[in-house]
């Protein structure tokens, strides 16, 4: 994988949290191993923002410890009242709202960081040119905020956050904001930068969690309710909330330098193609509603084709999901019927190589 | 039909509104004549005693002050104010008046006024003439020349050919009162009736210079007078015994 | 990105409107009718009147200086903390708003005064207010100080804490925060602010008159100047009145501008 590893910080640390939010009904405690990407998942309202906040030091809980690496943020137990403020805590935050300062330049955005740390002007603004380039905007440098478009604003945002150096980086619903056009260009950086870096990533979106996580915390009215390897808890959701966003259609294979090659020779093509060498292990993914269903193979169709046999039809909210083996398709009732849809039947899935996207398996 | 109802409503409850306020400014009983008295400031509390008499022999008469400097007075009638009488604090405001040809008849003096040092209780900084007021150190308060109080205390240092250096030239002889009362002034040229005025909050030391600092007061009735009877009958009480022993009273000298 | 079109106004506000309009400026065309205009650069240019209105500037600058050192804090605190009667003191200082000047002068006299609670003690360290240009200066802020919290204060209040909170992120200590990021953002709300307060400094009367007096180039800045003009002299009263008026509306309408900076 092409990785930035540990080029933007110091090598990842570990993060031990327990904290007690009585006002809203929070009450958490998680660990998160140095280095890695923890995606957390919920309905809104369980708790995740609170997660965020007691970790960035914007909220104070009433009991709790938060421990970064050796450092000790806080430690709110009997008796005690250790509290770092935010700005001692090294702990970066990157909202769904880019947030980039109106009367700096994206340049200057960037260089705020190292420049708030004690940095020279100088030193700052290389480092911050750096950055940019990382992110492929450095010839946006001197744009001030309000003449660059969301997905680029997210990405001066994530170069911003990156230049603080922090020990850990998190995410809050960092694509949410996006159009649908942005996503990709945002999602490609967080997927070059993202590793190496202890990272929590609050996301509605279980695609990002599957793509940028290499664990999953489903949080339910204010406590983990799972926690496991991405694929793991959305192949044996165990609550509520993960069944319902589960069915992620996933197909692993190797990078043959245009498509995913499946093992059984399949190959899936993926668009913008990401940047992986030929032959990395990776996977492809995508939704099922982003999955349309024929009857029979179509002849010069620009989409990917997989022909498969039904297993089963099952009702899925407004939906109808499909499963052929472990590929699902979420389409109306109408083509369902249209189709005459029966287990045992042959069909082909299709879906846009726009829609799917792909990753390395570390 | 409704909706369109509604903007002249609103049109006309503003139009009420407005004239309901102008009325009410204006606003007294119907059967009670107000005879409106232009004052100086100083006259303030011998005119109301003087007015309370008045009343007291007109049934259904209310007087009703317009207390203010005399420059102000004057340039509200000439503006057309609605004035019955004019009492001025010095001669030259009434020749304004009479230029006018606003006077409904020949001023005349009822009342003089001349200046004394006022200074703070106990007297801190030790004054006993006016050249002490002169003394470097010695905070002097004065009217600043273009206001007759100022005129006089000009008139006071020429006569007794002194160059003093006020720390302030006020607007009217209130505000240089105030200065002496409050201990700002170490002492402030001010007439002999706001000393009285001022009761011990203030001490007076005459000096022999005063005669040139004497200052006329005249009063008339104003031409085009609704009430020219009253204006004239109160302009005769303050010429009266009765006014005179009030403004004597209050410190006022008498012509 | 253009304005959407606005829905309309019913045709009868503009008949109040239009006389609210006209009871503000009717007034200063009057002044503008009432000048001797073949006099009106003798009148304005006396030794009196120069004196006056470079002391007004003079003073009207410092005290907005003031304004702003004790002002940005005050707004940065009331804006930006929550503490126990935090209302009842923002009410209390911002006081000098709603009362009449005057009575902030006597306010200031029993403080700064000779007898003042304060005044004494600075007389025996050798610092004398009373009818200095300091006790002007002293004045106009008092007036002037509540302009610059409050416009500030709003402008505080309506950029919001999110940049801040950013900030904070990325490792800036409050201090930094404050210098880098708060007061850049609301430059605009106290550039506004500041204007506002330097107007309100030049038209301060009433609380100058009852305090510091009134003394040619020490105390008499130009709306005392106004006042006891009139007492001789309405023509030339009237010529002041309009350098007055003009030169708050060109305040005013640079404050304007620089409220759209950005």
């Amino acid at each position: 994988m092409v990785s930035a590893r540990g080029s933007s910080g110091p090598e990842g640390v570990a993060v031990e949290l327990e904290a007690t939010v009585a006002e809203r009904g929070v009450q958490l405690s998680l660990q998160i191993e140095p280095g890695e990407t923890l995606a957390v998942l919920g309905p809104n309202g369980a708790g995740k923002s609170t997660l965020l906040g007691v970790l960035s030091g914007l909220v104070r809980p009433d009991s709790g410890r938060v421990q970064v690496g050796s450092r000790t943020l806080v430690d709110l137990a009997e008796g005690r009242s250790v509290w770092t403020p935010p700005h001692a805590r090294g702990v970066g935050l990157l909202a769904q709202d880019p947030l980039l300062f109106p009367h700096l330049t994206a340049l200057e955005n960037v260089a705020f960081g190292p420049r708030a740390l004690g940095s020279k002007r100088v030193a700052a603004k290389r480092q911050a040119m750096a950055l940019l380039e990382r992110v492929g905007l450095a010839e946006l440098a001197a744009r001030r905020p309000h003449q660059v478009s969301g997905g680029q604003a997210q990405r001066v945002a994530l170069a911003r956050a990156l230049a603080a150096a922090p020990e850990v980086l998190l995410l809050d619903e960092p694509l949410s904001a996006l159009d649908i056009d942005a996503k990709p260009e945002v999602r490609q950086v967080l997927l070059e930068l993202l590793p190496g870096l202890t990272t929590v990533v609050v996301t509605h979106d279980v695609l990002d969690a599957v793509l940028l996580a290499d664990r999953v915390a489903v949080i339910e009215d204010g406590s983990v309710v799972e926690l496991g390897r991405a694929a793991e808890v959305l192949a044996t959701p165990r609550s509520a909330f993960a069944a319902r966003i589960a069915g992620l259609n996933l197909i692993d294979g190797a990078w043959d330098g245009e498509a995913v090659r499946a093992s059984d020779g399949q190959r899936i093509h993926v668009a913008p193609t990401p940047a992986l060498a030929p032959g990395v292990r990776c996977r492809a993914v995508f939704r099922p509603t982003a999955v349309a269903i024929y009857a029979a193979h179509t002849e010069g169709s620009p989409r990917n084709e997989l022909p498969v046999q039904v297993s089963a039809i099952e009702p899925h909210g407004d939906l109808v999901r499909v499963r052929a083996g472990a590929l699902s398709a979420d389409i109306t009732a109408a083509s369902a019927l249209g189709l005459r849809l029966r287990p045992g039947m042959p069909v082909v899935f299709t879906v846009k190589a726009t829609e799917v996207t792909a990753y390395a398996l570390g | 039909m409704k909706m369109r109802r509604t903007p002249k409503l609103v049109s006309l409850g503003l139009a009420a509104l407005l004239l309901g306020s102008t009325l009410g400014a204006c606003g007294s009983d119907d059967d009670e004549t107000v005879l409106h008295v232009y004052a100086a400031a100083s006259l303030k509390t011998t005119f109301e005693q003087l007015a309370d008499e008045f009343e007291d022999q007109h049934d259904d008469v209310e007087v009703e002050f317009n207390f203010a400097g005399s420059s102000d007075l004057v340039s509200q009638i000439q503006n057309g104010a609605g004035a019955d009488v004019f009492a001025s604090a010095d001669e030259a405001n009434m020749t304004k008046l009479v230029d006018d040809d606003l006077a409904a008849d020949a001023p005349q003096l009822f009342a003089t006024n001349t200046l004394i040092i006022a200074v703070p209780k106990g007297n801190p900084a030790g004054i006993t003439s006016l050249a002490d007021l002169a003394k470097s150190g010695v905070k002097l308060v004065v009217c600043a020349p273009e206001v007759p109080c100022g005129a006089a205390a000009g008139r006071a240092e020429a006569a007794a050919e002194l160059d003093w250096k006020p720390v302030s030239e006020e607007a009217s002889v209130t505000d240089v009162l105030n200065k002496v009362i409050t201990g700002e002034a170490d002492a402030g040229l001010v007439y002999v009736t706001d000393v009285i005025a001022a009761g011990d909050k203030v001490e007076g030391i005459a000096f022999p210079e005063a005669e040139a600092t004497l200052n006329k007061y005249p009063i008339a009735t104003v031409k085009g007078s609704d009430n020219e009877k009253l204006a004239n009958a109160f302009a005769d009480l303050v010429l009266s015994e009765k006014g005179r022993s009030i403004l004597e009273g209050a410190g006022f000298a008498l012509p | 990105m253009s304005e959407p079109s606005s829905v309309g106004l019913p045709r009868w506000v503009f008949l109040p409107a239009l006389l609210g309009a006209a009871f503000v400026l009717v007034p200063l065309l009057a002044i503008v009718a009432r000048v001797d205009w073949t006099n009106f650069l003798a009148l304005v240019t006396s030794e009196s009147s120069v004196a006056a209105l470079w002391l007004s500037l003079r003073t009207a600058t410092v005290s907005t200086l003031l304004c702003v050192l004790m002002g940005v804090p005050m707004a940065t605190v009331l804006a930006r903390t929550r503490f126990p009667g935090q209302g009842l003191l923002r009410s209390l200082v911002l006081l000098p708003l709603v009362l009449p000047p005057v009575v902030g002068g006597i306010a200031l006299l029993y403080t700064f005064g000779r007898r003042g609670l304060l005044g004494h003690s600075m007389e025996v360290l050798g610092i004398e207010i009373a009818f200095s240009t300091t006790a002007v200066v002293l004045a106009q802020t008092f007036v002037a100080l509540p302009f610059l919290v409050v416009s500030l204060e709003g402008a505080l209040r309506t950029a919001g804490e999110r940049y801040e909170r950013v900030a904070a992120t990325l490792g800036a200590s409050p201090g930094t925060v404050l210098r880098r990021i708060t007061l850049p953002l609301v430059m605009p709300g106290l550039a506004s602010g500041a204007v506002l307060a330097f107007a309100r400094c030049l038209g301060e009367f009433g609380a100058t008159i009852t305090f510091a007096g009134s003394l040619q180039g020490v105390t008499r800045t130009l709306p005392l100047e106004i006042y006891l003009q009139r007492e001789t002299d309405p023509d030339a009263a009237v010529a002041l009145s309009l350098v007055l008026v003009l030169v708050a509306v060109v305040v005013l309408g640079w404050a304007r501008r620089g409220g759209r900076a950005w």
